[in-house]
């Protein structure tokens, strides 16, 4: 009778056993589920971003070399010259030198 | 029973499910991998930027300029849309063609209906316009939709045609790659087109980024930036000036050099007529070609003071060495050397033969020399060599076999005549009397940079031609020369000026026609410590013959400019 409670008693425990390994189980694959999907939607937010950063780099440095080239116009000597003209400035004609 | 049926078919799906798994990933596995990977891999063609090139100041010479391919898809237009595409972007193109004198409307209505052609094409892709500009590509994308913009680069001018035969073009090569033709952009090709990369990125189903996938390719890497020896202070000056005497001296065509003679870096280089290299297909190739580097001309009397240099290098005559010979024309192999203003100076010393640019004098210097040398200083000035100056489309004309040199050959030789050079050629040769006897590598480039290193090109000696003495010699004859002869009056007053004439008559079919010369002026300043060498050379100046009259005048002209930018002040 002893024996029998004992082998009853056991087969509780494992039975206990297995079903704490399978919630266990359970948990950690919902556990790895969730955090997939999060994975999942945080790259394709940080691609989104990523992207749209790649972007604006990309037309940054198209503006930057506008400009740049807006600035060489600019101060190339014939605006140079001409602005000058516009302003009354005018060619040094007879230099005297001091001794 | 009913079990055993289930079972087996259980295991045929099993068979079946393993097989089909064998099929996919064992002998489709390569072509479906390919598929997968054109599904999920975008790959793109990363554009290398042409490398700037700038002046000796770091302002920029040539640079590039984003501009963008105009297209659409027809087949996803309706005929509203198309409607709306063409009136919008024909309001923005007038605009942008802006042109005084131009109907605005009319234009307008033109560009509309060359739209509306387009647009009604049965095609999946029609370009619209090509190389509109950043700022208009913005103005169109926020106005309308349905269209496609192409970037790419177009070479920007900022001092616009200036210094153009230095630059040279950026053109298409046969494959439709942007290819640097003539000057510096040919020369350089290779460092300034840079190496365009190719990326394949791993992308979602939505096309976006996958940020833990796989970055596949190189990325581009921009051309190398040139920085110039060219000081566009003295480019300018040059232009302006060289532009003025073409118009004035009614010339065919004009070309001045101006160079360091202490370094061979070149500070100056200009020729007209010229072109923009922006819309260079716009002007006769005939304009391309670079006149400093490419084309040869008879020298003539600018080449004396290197016969002379020679021959007092030599030590077979001295500056007061008496001419013998120079009483009256002289008679050679069946011909008569006469002098250019048929003046003679009997007894002359070899100075005043410099200061009258007498013919009979060179003669009498040329036979003291004899071939044998003067071949030899030809040589060593660097006539029919390259000078291997740092642009694309360098000529030298060759020199002629020795044993093919008469003694009439000798003779013109001596004066300038009967013997071909380039500019560059010439001005290098003069160098060597204003740095004391060497030979110097013309230099256009000081500087190859690109983002991580930078490097200088050093002044390279080639050899030495004259001893210090000679050259010191022959400077004040070649003074002696600006102060006493036919250009001492344009010669700014107080300064120390070495130089020389030159009116080399053209040989046309055979002989030479007195009525079509290039006119020269050769000489560098100050004569004690030179700055600067410089050649101007006007091809057939109408207004007149004489190098005396035209160069001479511009080099003063450009000299008077030269002096406070150099801040040089009058030591006489």
């Amino acid at each position: 009778m002893t024996i029998t409670k004992k082998i009853e008693l056991e087969e509780k425990e494992n039975n206990w056993r297995s079903n704490k390994a399978l919630i266990l189980g359970g948990f950690v694959l919902t556990v790895l589920a969730i955090l997939q999907i999060w994975a999942n939607n945080t790259l394709v937010t940080y691609g989104d971003k990523f992207d749209k950063i790649r972007q604006l780099e990309a037309s940054v440095l198209l503006e930057n070399q506008v400009l740049e080239n807006d600035i060489a116009k600019l101060i190339s000597l014939g605006s140079v010259a001409t602005a000058s003209n516009l302003l009354g400035l005018a060619e040094a004609k007879s230099i005297q030198y001091l001794h | 029973m009913r079990i055993k049926l289930i079972q087996l078919c259980f295991s045929a799906f099993l068979i079946a499910i393993i097989l089909r798994l064998f099929y996919w990933q064992i002998i489709q596995a390569q072509s479906l991998q390919a598929k997968a990977e054109i599904q999920h891999f975008v790959g793109s063609k990363q554009d290398a930027k042409r490398g700037n090139i700038y002046f000796a100041d770091m302002s920029v010479l040539a640079s590039s300029k984003p501009v963008f391919n105009l297209f659409t898809n027809p087949k996803n237009l309706n005929d509203d849309q198309k409607n709306k595409i063409a009136t919008t972007l024909a309001k923005i193109f007038a605009a942008d063609d802006l042109v005084d004198g131009v109907d605005t409307k009319k234009h307008e209505l033109e560009i509309k209906a060359d739209l509306t052609s387009k647009l009604s094409q049965d095609l999946f892709w029609v370009n619209l316009r090509k190389n509109i500009s950043l700022n208009l590509k913005t103005q169109i994308e926020g106005s309308l939709e349905g269209l496609g913009y192409d970037g790419s680069y177009n070479r920007f001018y900022p001092e616009s045609s200036s210094s153009a035969h230095l630059l040279g073009f950026v053109g298409s090569d046969a494959k439709g790659e942007n290819t640097g033709y003539f000057g510096l952009e040919g020369y350089f090709d290779g460092e300034l087109r840079g190496i365009p990369g190719f990326l394949k990125n791993e992308k979602d189903a939505l096309g976006l980024p996958i940020l833990i996938g796989d970055f596949l390719g190189t990325g581009s890497s921009n051309g190398k930036n040139l920085v110039l020896n060219i000081d566009r202070t003295i480019q300018y000056i040059v232009e302006r000036i060289l532009k003025q005497g073409i118009e004035k001296y009614g010339a065919k065509s004009a070309s001045v050099v101006v160079m360091d003679p202490k370094t061979g870096a070149i500070l100056a280089l200009a020729s007209f007529p010229n072109y923009d290299p922006a819309q260079f297909s716009k002007y006769p190739k005939e304009y391309y070609k670079n006149p400093v580097v490419a084309d040869q001309y008879e020298p003539g009397s600018t080449f004396k003071v290197l016969v002379m240099a020679a021959a007092l290098n030599e030590d077979v005559v001295k500056p007061d060495s008496k001419c013998d010979i120079c009483s009256g024309p002289i008679p050679i192999g069946g011909f008569l050397i006469r002098t250019w203003d048929n003046k003679y100076y009997p007894d002359t010393n070899l100075t005043d033969v410099i200061v009258h640019s007498d013919n009979t004098g060179m003669v009498f210097t040329g036979k003291k020399l004899g071939l044998d040398k003067f071949y030899s200083y030809l040589e060593n000035f660097g006539f029919g060599d390259l000078t291997n100056i740092d642009l694309q489309d360098e000529a030298t004309p060759d020199l002629r076999s020795k044993n093919g040199w008469r003694e009439i050959d000798l003779a013109t030789a001596s004066f300038g005549q009967g013997i071909a050079v380039t500019p560059i050629q010439m001005v290098r040769a003069i160098s060597t009397i204003a740095n004391g006897g060497y030979l110097m590598q013309p230099q256009v480039v000081k500087e190859i940079k690109d983002e991580k290193s930078t490097f200088t090109i050093k002044p390279k000696v080639i050899r030495q031609v004259l001893k210090e003495s000679t050259a010191k010699t022959i400077t004040e004859m070649m003074v002696q020369a600006v102060d006493k002869g036919e250009a001492r009056v344009y010669k700014p007053k107080g300064f120390k000026v070495a130089g020389k004439t030159g009116t080399a008559q053209i040989p046309v079919a055979g002989h030479y026609d007195p009525t079509k010369t290039i006119a020269s002026f050769v000489g560098f300043a100050p004569a004690d410590d030179p700055k600067f060498v410089m050649l101007v050379r006007y091809d057939q100046p109408s207004a007149s013959i004489f190098g005396s009259e035209t160069a001479a005048p511009t080099f003063f002209e450009i000299t008077k400019q030269l002096f406070p930018y150099f801040k040089i002040a009058p030591s006489e």
